[in-house]
Order: structure tokens, then sequence, then C-alpha cells
């Protein structure tokens, strides 16, 4: 019989259920995708339409080149990429409309 | 008075898939022989990693102990699912609660909760074969067997526990075809309330003895052959049978077709011998009359030396993970359930059939999965919905149920009588397209019985996968609902009794009760 201590099956302590002290040690998470969103929704507040048609545009170029690489469902909610796509166009429309007669929370006053 | 807090406890990077108790194979290996009251049950549980389950039990001696149980927790997961209500056993000793294993050593413990689907009787360890994996260590050289009046006995006692019926009987070894006294055993057997009988062989004798073709011939209604097959490659071959016997193969899988002996080829896959053969198996199985069944088994680890690495080895899904690929896309994993009598990791099952337009189609596939749920009474809910909308009268619905659960238990016999009636059932219930066999199954004329064996044997496949457990993969609840029993013989008293295949294989103490060591004496080498 062969030493039982070198064993593959044996699992050495400091690789089996973590314990207390690998926990603490461990890096805390970064919540980085948070401050992106605030950031985010700052550039929208100040720019308004501007943001939108840009945001709603990199969106369909993103997704018409997804769909055709091949990708027929998003993760997105509305499923369907070419529903996706229409949506997506439709913000490009809706934001251009409002930097030109500026309706909804752009009134030009 | 500020004091930094810590991020609290990080994930595991496991998912516990299910808490069980288990042994320490290390333990095991030390000392093998240990008296069973001295063989500790552990805490453990099976944990979803990277992509496999693992088992993983605390031992005191060794720590955390690690060793791979399924490969795909996805069909692991989805086996789980059939499960269906357990039969009442009858134990061999009443009152003995003693904890796993050291209860069986007087037979089925109070604890069980499935009763014999199949007797197994050794009877007799010698063989002539020495295969390098072989898990009864049957040799040339060990030579004792079982007097012919102890296996009846055996049997009758078993058939007092359950009622007068046993619903499988399978003659092994060592070599049954070898057991002096086998043609009177058969005559005895069959007159007797045993639904299905099979013999567990290499084959040897079947390739060369014209008179054991025609006993086998003769008792061809009740009787079934579950014969050694590796694969094609003489690597398998010499692998598991320690020398390249193919021909022998062939030529045993050739007489047996011939004489409409319905046979079940018995596949033991290693990973990285034959476990790309699994489709060559099934693809030999489908393209040859009578063979009704293919078994693959993968190699476990009791008995001789197995070489089997316990963190790397192929397992039930992995068998089922598999079958897409070696077949082209015939048969895939979706095609088979987990037998619903053992539990759900112990043995899967799929029938494929032959249809009027010779594709061969799976019984999952034409009845679909929620429907034979629903016939299997495994979901409860959808059965209300069903029984709402009223489209199944209830009559038909429990016909079809036990139908299927006789079809999908180890009891069914391709050839038995009440499989006409399963047929029945199943062509008139769901479009299978296999007329004739509905018109041969629903026809009570004599001389149909032939022709619905010959058909049943060209069209219908049992594709089973059957992963015995050693003590790297062995967990408690898969011992107390097993349906696969072998014959012992109690070590104080002498009673005749049973235990679970894979508790036998695995310590040497229930070993030693086997029927054929326990009682067994030398062959003087004449028949009686
Ligand atoms: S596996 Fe079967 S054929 Fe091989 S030695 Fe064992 S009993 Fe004989
Ligand atoms: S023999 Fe082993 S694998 Fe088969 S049902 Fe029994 S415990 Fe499960
Ligand atoms: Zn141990
Ligand atoms: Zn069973």
């Amino acid at each position: 019989m062969s030493d039982p201590t070198l064993d593959p099956r044996i699992v050495p302590l400091d690789d089996g259920p973590p314990t207390a002290t690998s926990a603490s040690a461990a890096t805390p998470f970064d919540p980085l995708r948070l401050c992106i969103f605030a950031t985010v929704a700052l550039l929208g507040w100040l720019l308004g339409p501007i943001a939108l048609a840009f945001f709603a545009a990199l969106g369909a170029v993103g997704y018409a080149r997804a769909r055709r690489a091949g990708l027929l469902r998003s993760k997105c909610l509305l499923g369907d990429t070419r529903i996706v796509l229409a949506y997506l166009v439709g913000l490009v429309a809706l934001a251009i409309a409002a930097l030109i007669i500026g309706f909804g929370p752009w009134r030009i006053t | 008075m500020s004091e930094s807090r810590g991020s609290g406890m990080p994930l595991r990077d496991y998912r516990v898939h299910r808490y069980v108790n288990a042994f320490c194979p290390l333990c095991h290996e030390e000392s093998p022989d240990r008296p069973l009251a001295e063989v500790q049950r552990l805490s453990g549980w099976l944990a979803v990693r990277d992509g496999r389950v693992w088992l993983e039990r605390g031992c005191a001696t060794h720590g955390l102990v690690r060793t791979l149980y399924d490969e795909s927790p996805e069909i692991l997961t989805y086996l789980e699912q059939w499960t269906a209500p357990t039969k009442v056993h009858g134990p061999d000793t009443t009152g003995n609660f003693k904890p796993v294993p050291s209860a069986y050593e007087d037979g089925l413990p109070q604890m069980q909760t499935q009763h014999t689907c199949i007797l197994l009787e050794d009877l007799l360890d010698h063989c002539n074969l020495k295969c390098p994996t072989c898990f009864a260590e049957s040799s040339p050289a060990l030579a004792s067997v079982a007097p012919l009046e102890s296996v009846l006995a055996s049997i009758d006692t078993r058939l007092s526990r359950e009622n007068g019926r046993i619903d499988v009987l399978m003659l092994s070894g060592g070599e049954p075809t070898l057991y002096p006294w086998l043609e009177e055993l058969l005559d005895a057997v069959t007159a007797r309330p045993i639904v299905r009988i099979l013999i567990n062989t290499n084959g040897l004798r079947i390739a060369q003895d014209d008179a054991f073709i025609e006993l086998l011939r003769r008792h061809r209604e009740r009787v079934e052959v579950y014969l050694q097959y590796d694969g094609e490659s003489a690597e398998a071959s010499i692998h598991h049978r320690g020398a390249d016997i193919r021909r022998f193969k062939e030529r045993a899988i050739e007489r047996l077709s011939a004489a409409g002996v319905f046979t079940t080829l018995t596949m033991t896959a290693k990973l990285g011998v034959n476990d790309d053969e699994i489709g060559h198996v099934i693809k030999r199985a489908l393209d040859t009359p009578y063979v009704g069944g293919v078994t693959i088994q993968p190699v476990f680890g009791s008995g001789r030396g197995s070489g089997i690495d316990p963190l790397d080895r192929l397992t039930h899904t992995g068998v089922l993970a598999r079958l897409e690929g070696q077949t082209g896309g015939q048969v895939t994993w979706r095609d088979l359930t987990a037998l619903p009598c053992s539990h759900p990791h112990c043995c899967s099952v799929g029938y494929l059939l032959r249809d009027d337009a010779d594709e061969w189609r799976s019984l999952t596939s034409l009845i679909g999965h929620d429907r034979l749920k629903e016939w299997l009474d495994l979901e409860p809910d959808l059965l209300a919905n069903r029984i709402a909308d009223d489209t199944i009268p209830a009559a038909m619905k429990s016909i079809v149920k036990d139908s299927l659960l006789d079809l999908l238990s180890e009891q069914s016999s391709l050839s038995h009588p009440s499989m006409a009636s399963i047929w029945k059932d199943i062509c008139a219930n769901c479009d299978l397209g296999i007329g004739t066999l509905a018109t041969l199954a629903t026809s009570r004329l004599p001389g149909q019985r032939e022709r619905l064996r010959s058909l049943l044997g060209e069209r219908v496949l049992r594709v089973t996968v059957k992963p015995f457990m050693d003590m790297n993969t062995m967990i408690e609840e898969r011992l107390t609902q097993c349906c696969v029993h072998v014959a012992t013989v109690n070590a104080e008293t002498d009673a005749h009794q049973c235990a679970p295949f894979c508790a036998v294989q695995a310590w040497a103490p229930l070993s030693r009760t086997r029927i054929s060591t326990a009682t067994g004496r030398p062959t003087t080498g004449s028949r009686s």
C-alpha cells in the first residue's frame, strides 16, 4: 500500500471547504458597475436626447452585428434580436425627433 | 471607535447536490477484510464542481476524501425525476435494524425500501476465463460449486418472501454454463413462478457446444442470455478478458440469433479502453435479430485489480452523454429514463423500436417525456390537469401506467405473454406506426405468438446503463433502494437470504457468504 497521505483522493485542508481565515483574506467585492450606472444616468440627464441617440445607435449597430453573426435570441427581455433591433432603432428615431422638434422631457420652452 | 468590517464569508466553490452517507475508500483499501461492524458510515455530499459531480466524505483518519461520482450534473438531475413508488419487501431477519453494511450479514434488513427485482444466484466460483476485471474473482483455479438442492432452496426461500413470484432470476458465477447440473436447474426453475430467467455468460460454451444451444432453444420462452460483449477492438477484449476472444463472441451471437434465443449484449466499458465503442455495440445489437438488449456497465473497482482512476473514470452519466456522438444521433441520453424501481442513479433504460418505415425511434420520443411521466403517475399535477380535460378515460390510464411500469422494470421480458398487452396499449395509444405489431399483439390466434416473438426480436431493442458501485462511489441510499440481490447464506445460521449486489461485491465478509462460496464443494469434474 502506498503512503496514504499522498493519495490524490485526500483533499488538503487548504483546498477543502473554505475556512474563516481564507475568507477574510479575500479582497472585498468592487461594485464598479454601480458607479458606471450612475455615470450613465448623469450623462443622460446632462446630454438628454444626444445621449439617447448615441447609445441607441450604438446598441442598434451592436445588435445588427450580433444578429449577422448568428445571434437569434438575446438575454434582453425582448428576446428575439429582431425585436431588440426594432426597439433600438425606434429609440434613435425618438431621440432625433426630440432634438429637432423638442417634446416630452425635452420640451423646448 | 470604528472597527474595520470584514467582507463576510465567500461562497463555496461547489453546490451541494445531495447529502449522502458514504464510506472511506482509503480505509477500505487498508483493510478490505475488516469486520463489517467496524466499517464506518461517513457523512458526506455529492458536490457539483467544475461541471462534474464529486463524492466527498469526511473520514476521521483521512480527512476529506474526494472521488468522482458522475460526469454530468445535468443528466444526473434529469434521471432523478424518474422515481416511482417502491414495492414492499420481506426482510430476511425480522427486527434487523443494524446499520449498513453490517445489516446485510443477516440478509435484507428492515430498512430496505425495494423488493427483489433480480435474484442473482452464483452457481459456482470457477470459470473458463480469467478476466482481469472479473468481479466474481473467478478463475479456473477456484473450484467450488453450489449443490443443486442449495440453489433451489435459496430460490424457494426468496419465492416465499416475494409472495410467490420472482420477476427475474439471474444465473451467474463464475461461468454458469459450466454448472454441472444446469439442465436440471433450468427444468426446475422453469417449473416455478419465475417470469424471466437470465444466464450471464462469457459465451465460450455457446460458441462451441451444439447440445447446449439446443438446451437454450428448448427453454427460450423463459430463458434469455446475457452475453459479455465488450466491443469490436482486440484491445477491449484483451483488456477486459485477458485474451482476444472476439471470434468466440461473434460465433456465440450468430448461434443465439439463429436459435431465436433473446440475447442482451453486456458491455464492460472503461475510459480509454473501449469507451468509444459503445455506439458500435448498440449498432451490432440493432442489426442482429433476437439481440433484444444492450447493457453498458462502466467498469467498477470491486473484485480483482481494476486500475481505475477514482478521479477520472467512466460513469453512468458519462455513458449516457456519449450515446449521441457515437450513434450518429440515433440514440441520445434523452431516449433513456432512470429505471423507476431502483435508485435513479443505479440504472437507466430506454427502448428503441423500428417502425414500419424501417427507422429506429425511441419510446420516449414517441410518447414524449411529459406523457410518459404522466402515465407513470410521476407528475400528479399534470395528471390532475389531464383528468380535468378528460382526454384519456381513467381506466385506460391505469392500464397504460401499469404496462409502462412493467416495461420499464427489470421483469419485462420481450417474449413474455404480458408483453403483448403492453405493446397493444402502446401501439393503440400513440401513433407508433408499428401497425403490424399492433395487429399481432391483439390477435390471440395460435401460431401468432411465434410471429410476435420474431417481430419483437427484430424490431425492439432495450438499452440499459448499469453503473455498479465500488467503494469510491458507494452511497448508502442506493444500497437501501437496491433491487438487484445476490443469494447469500447466513454465516451463523446457514439460512438462505440475500443482499444488494454492490455491497456483496465490495465487502469481502459479505462476498464470502455468496451461495457458491458458502455452500460450494470442490468439483470432482464429473456430472452427476
Ligand atoms: S468476468 Fe465472467 S468470464 Fe470473466 S473470469 Fe469472471 S466469470 Fe469468467
Ligand atoms: S446493484 Fe448496485 S447499482 Fe444496482 S440497484 Fe443495487 S445498489 Fe444500485
Ligand atoms: Zn479513511
Ligand atoms: Zn428493479
